[in-house]
C-alpha cells in the first residue's frame, strides 16, 4: 500500500524536491478510538520532523462513504475560501476509491494541537494565552462564516423534540450510567429550553467537530483539520459552542492535573476569567451569522446537547467524553453562561 | 465440492455432504462435522490463554443463547479486560493496509483464535476460511460469524498438519501469532525445518503473486531483552543460542526448545528458504495484535516521529520507562534510530509474496 501512496504523492513530492522512493510513513490511529472509520498514515520526507502529508484510510464501508464526503468537502471549501484562509485548511492531494478501504491524501497542517497547548500552558499564563487563542479561533470562525452559503432553520418545540430530546431519551440508560448528574441536568435544561420562543435562524455548514483537538497553532497561525461531511441538520453556532466547551475542558485538565477529561473537577466553563475575552468575539461572530442576542442561549443548549447526542449515538459510546460534557453542561446551565455571553 | 481443502490422505476431492460434512471422492476419508464445522483434528485437544476448556464451553453456551458480544461482556471482560479487547477491537486488523486487499480475494486465517481477524476480513473480502485447532474456539468463531451474518466465512476445525489445502486457492494467508508455535506440530524434527516446511505448504496454497502476512515477535526485541516471558514460558530463552535454549527448556520443561522466533534478518532468510519473495518487514507498537503504530523497519524518521507523538499524547498505559526510551530516541540521529529499531523492535509485521 505504501507503493500506492508513494505513487499518488509523486507529483506533490516532486514539487517539494523529493523523489517518491524517499517517502516513508508512520501508521497511526485516526483521532480517538471512537473514530472507528479510519486510520492515518503520516507521510514523512527525508528531512524528518513533521509529516508532509496525511493519508487517511477507511476501515469500513461507512468509513469509505465518510472519507469520500470529507474529501469532497475539502475540495469544495478550497473553491470558496478567500486566499488568506486557504493555508488554514488541509489541501486535498488525492482520493483513491477502494471497496476494501478508500484512501485520501491531504497536506499536513504544521503546528501544535490546541488541545495540548491548553493542557500544558503554565498556570500563571493560562488566561492570557486563552484570550489569544480564543481571539484567533473565533475570529477564524467569523471569517469562515462570511463565505458560506446560508439556509434557514426554525428552532421551535418540534425541532427540539425531534432533533434533540427524543434521540437523547433513546440513550437515556447510557447517559445515566455515564453520569449520575444526567437525569437532573437534562430535566433542568429541558425546563429552561421550554421557556424559549420559537425562532428562525440562518445557518451555514458547520465544521462539525471544531474542538481544540482539531485545531493547530503555529505561533499565531491557525490550522483547522478533520472536516466532517457537510451536514444541514446541525444547529447554528455548533462550532462556537463546541470550541468553548472543548477548550474549557482542556484548561480544566491543566488546572486539575487531570489525565483524562472524565477526571475534571474544576468548572472552567463558568469561570469569569474564561468568559472575560469572549463577549466581543461572540458578538462579532453572532452579528456575522445574523443571530440576535436572545438566540445565543437556546443555540448554546442546542449545540451542547447535539454534541452529547453525537457521543452517545456511536456503536461504542464515548463514555469519558460524555461524563465530561455532562459535567460541563451542568455548570453551563447553573451559571447561565449562555445568557451571560449575551451581556459579555 | 470443497474448493479450498482436499483429502489429507490422498489429495482427492472433498465433497460437501451437507452441513459442511466433507467426504473424499477418491478414498474412504471423511471429515466429521461438529455442530456443522468440518473437523480434521482431535476434538479433545484444547489449549487456552486465560480460559480452560470448561470455561470456554460456558462462553460458547452463553454466546449461543445471548449472543457472542454479551458472552464476552459478561464472561470474558470481568476476568480479562485485555482479552475482551483482543476479541472485539476493530483496530486489530489495521495491518491489512500493508497488502493491496481486493474484494474478490479468498483469505485463509491460520490459527483464527476467537475469529476477530476473520470476521473483520469477511466484511471486505469474498471468502474467508478460518482454520482453528481447538474445537471450542472454532465453535465460537462459527457462532460469531453466523450471528453477524457473515455468510462468507467457513470455519474449519484443524491445523496445518491435519488439513491439506488446495494449491493456488488463496490470495492471502494470515498467520497472526502462529509461526512461533509451528515447531510443536512435529517434535521429532528440527523446529526451523518444520517451520520452513509449513510455510512452504502454505505457499503452495497461495495463488501466484498472492500474499502471506505474519504478525510475530522479534527474537531480540526490547521486551525479551527486558525479561518478557518467551513462548517457552521461560524468560530470556529467545536470546540464547538455540543449543543453549534446548538445554534450558530441557532442564525446566523436559523438552527441546520448540518455539523459535527470529531476528528480522532471520525471518527474511526463513521466508526465502520457504520460497517467498518481496519480503517487507515493519516495526509495530504496542504489539502485533494491537497494531496502533507501524512503520517500515529500519527507517529512523518514523520512529523519531512516533517518539514525539507518544510523548505529546501520552496514551493510557504510557509508563515512565517508555517515556525515558522515547526521550532517548528523540535525541538520537535518525540513522542510528533506524538501525537500533531494526534490531530491537519488539514486534514485527511481515508481508511476503509467492512468485507470480
Amino acid at each position: 500500500m505504501l507503493d500506492l501512496i508513494r505513487e499518488r504523492l509523486a507529483e506533490e513530492a516532486s514539487a517539494e524536491g523529493i523523489v517518491q522512493e524517499k517517502l516513508t510513513f508512520l501508521k497511526r490511529n485516526g483521532g480517538d478510538f471512537s473514530a472507528k472509520g479510519k486510520l492515518l498514515f503520516e507521510v514523512l520526507g527525508p528531512g524528518g520532523g513533521d509529516p508532509l502529508w496525511i493519508v487517511k484510510a477507511a476501515r469500513s464501508s461507512d468509513g469509505n462513504k465518510t472519507l469520500g464526503e470529507e474529501n469532497n468537502r475539502l475540495v469544495e471549501l478550497r473553491e470558496i475560501l478567500p486566499e488568506h484562509l486557504l493555508p488554514t485548511i488541509p489541501k486535498p492531494v488525492f482520493y483513491e476509491e477502494r471497496p476494501t478501504g478508500s484512501l485520501s491524501g491531504e497536506s499536513f497542517l504544521r503546528g501544535e494541537k490546541l488541545s495540548r497547548l491548553l493542557r500544558t500552558i503554565p498556570h500563571d499564563q493560562i488566561w492570557e494565552d486563552w484570550k489569544r487563542y480564543a481571539e484567533v479561533a473565533i475570529g477564524w470562525l467569523t471569517d469562515y462564516s462570511r463565505v458560506c452559503e446560508r439556509r434557514s432553520i426554525t428552532i421551535d418545540s418540534n425541532w427540539w423534540e425531534q432533533e434533540i430530546f427524543a434521540p437523547l431519551e433513546r440513550h437515556n440508560d447510557i447517559l445515566r450510567d455515564c453520569s449520575p448528574l444526567w437525569n437532573e441536568v437534562f430535566a433542568r435544561v429541558k425546563n429552561r429550553i421550554s421557556q424559549f420562543e420559537p425562532r428562525q435562524y440562518e445557518i451555514i455548514p458547520q465544521h462539525g467537530d471544531f474542538t481544540p483537538v482539531n485545531i493547530v497553532f503555529s505561533g499565531s497561525d491557525i490550522g483547522v483539520y478533520d472536516w466532517s461531511p457537510v451536514s444541514h441538520d446541525s444547529p447554528p453556532l455548533l462550532d462556537l459552542f463546541h470550541f468553548l466547551m472543548g477548550s474549557s475542558l482542556r484548561i480544566a485538565m491543566n488546572l486539575d492535573g487531570a489525565d483524562r477529561v472524565s477526571d475534571i473537577r474544576t468548572p472552567v466553563v463558568s469561570d469569569p476569567r474564561f468568559l472575560e475575552p469572549l463577549g466581543l468575539l461572540v458578538s462579532q461572530y453572532c452579528e456575522e451569522n445574523r443571530i440576535p442576542p436572545e438566540g445565543l442561549e437556546p443555540l448554546s443548549y442546542a449545540a451542547l446537547l447535539f454534541k452529547i447526542l453525537g457521543y452517545a449515538d456511536q456503536e461504542e459510546p464515548v463514555v469519558n467524553s460524555l461524563r465530561a460534557w455532562i459535567f460541563g453542561l451542568d455548570h453551563w446551565e447553573k451559571s447561565e453562561v449562555g445568557a451571560s455571553l449575551v451581556h459579555g | 465440492m470443497c474448493d479450498y481443502l482436499c483429502c489429507p490422505k490422498c489429495g482427492g476431492t472433498l465433497a460437501d455432504q451437507g452441513e459442511n460434512h466433507l467426504e473424499c471422492n477418491n478414498c474412504s476419508f471423511t471429515a466429521p462435522t461438529i455442530d456443522g464445522i468440518p473437523s480434521f483434528s482431535d476434538p479433545d485437544t484444547y489449549w487456552g490463554e486465560e480460559f480452560n476448556l470448561e470455561q470456554m464451553r460456558e462462553i460458547n453456551e452463553a454466546a449461543s443463547k445471548l449472543g457472542w458480544r454479551e458472552a464476552i461482556r459478561t464472561l470474558v471482560e470481568p476476568k480479562s479486560p485485555m482479552r475482551a479487547e483482543y476479541i472485539t477491537a476493530f483496530y486489530r486488523l489495521d495491518w491489512r493496509f500493508l497488502v493491496p486487499l481486493e474484494e474478490d480475494w479468498s483469505v485463509l486465517d491460520v490459527g483464527a483464535g476467537w475469529g476477530t481477524l476473520s470476521a473483520g476480513l469477511a466484511k471486505v473480502c469474498r471468502r474467508i476460511v478460518a482454520l482453528e485447532s481447538a474445537i471450542e474456539r472454532a465453535r465460537f468463531i462459527d457462532l460469531r460469524v453466523r450471528q453477524d451474518r457473515l455468510d462468507n466465512v467457513r470455519t474449519v476445525h484443524g491445523d496445518l498438519s491435519s488439513t491439506k489445502l488446495i494449491e493456488d486457492s488463496f490470495d492471502l494467508v494470515v498467520m497472526n501469532g502462529v509461526l512461533e508455535w509451528l515447531g510443536w506440530s512435529d517434535t521429532t524434527r528440527n523446529t526451523r525445518v518444520v517451520q520452513v516446511e509449513m510455510l512452504h505448504k502454505l505457499g503452495e496454497a497461495i495463488k501466484p503473486g498472492g500474499y502471506l502476512y505474519i504478525g510475530i515477535e522479534n527474537r531480540f526485541g526490547t521486551g525479551y531483552l527486558l525479561g518478557a516471558m518467551d513462548h517457552s514460558y521461560l524468560r530470556f530463552t529467545s536470546l540464547l543460542p538455540r543449543w543453549l535454549a534446548h538445554v534450558v527448556t530441557n532442564i525446566f520443561h523436559r523438552h527441546t526448545y520448540r518455539t523459535y522466533t527470529y531476528s528480522p534478518r532471520g525471518y527474511r532468510k526463513l521466508l526465502e528458504s520457504a520460497g517467498y519473495s518481496d519480503i517487507q518487514i515493519y516495526g509495530v507498537m504496542p504489539n502485533y495484535s494491537k497494531p496502533l503504530y507501524y512503520w517500515p523497519l529500519g527507517e529512523g524518521l518514523p520512529v523519531k516521529r512516533l517518539a514525539k507523538v507518544l510523548s505529546a499524547e501520552k496514551p493510557e498505559g504510557f509508563s515512565h520507562k517508555a517515556a525515558l526510551a522515547q526521550g532517548l530516541v528523540r535525541k538520537m540521529p535518525p540513522g542510528l534510530t533506524g538501525k537500533l529499531s531494526g534490531m530491537f523492535a519488539p514486534h514485527l509485521l511481515i508481508t511476503a509474496r509467492k512468485e507470480s
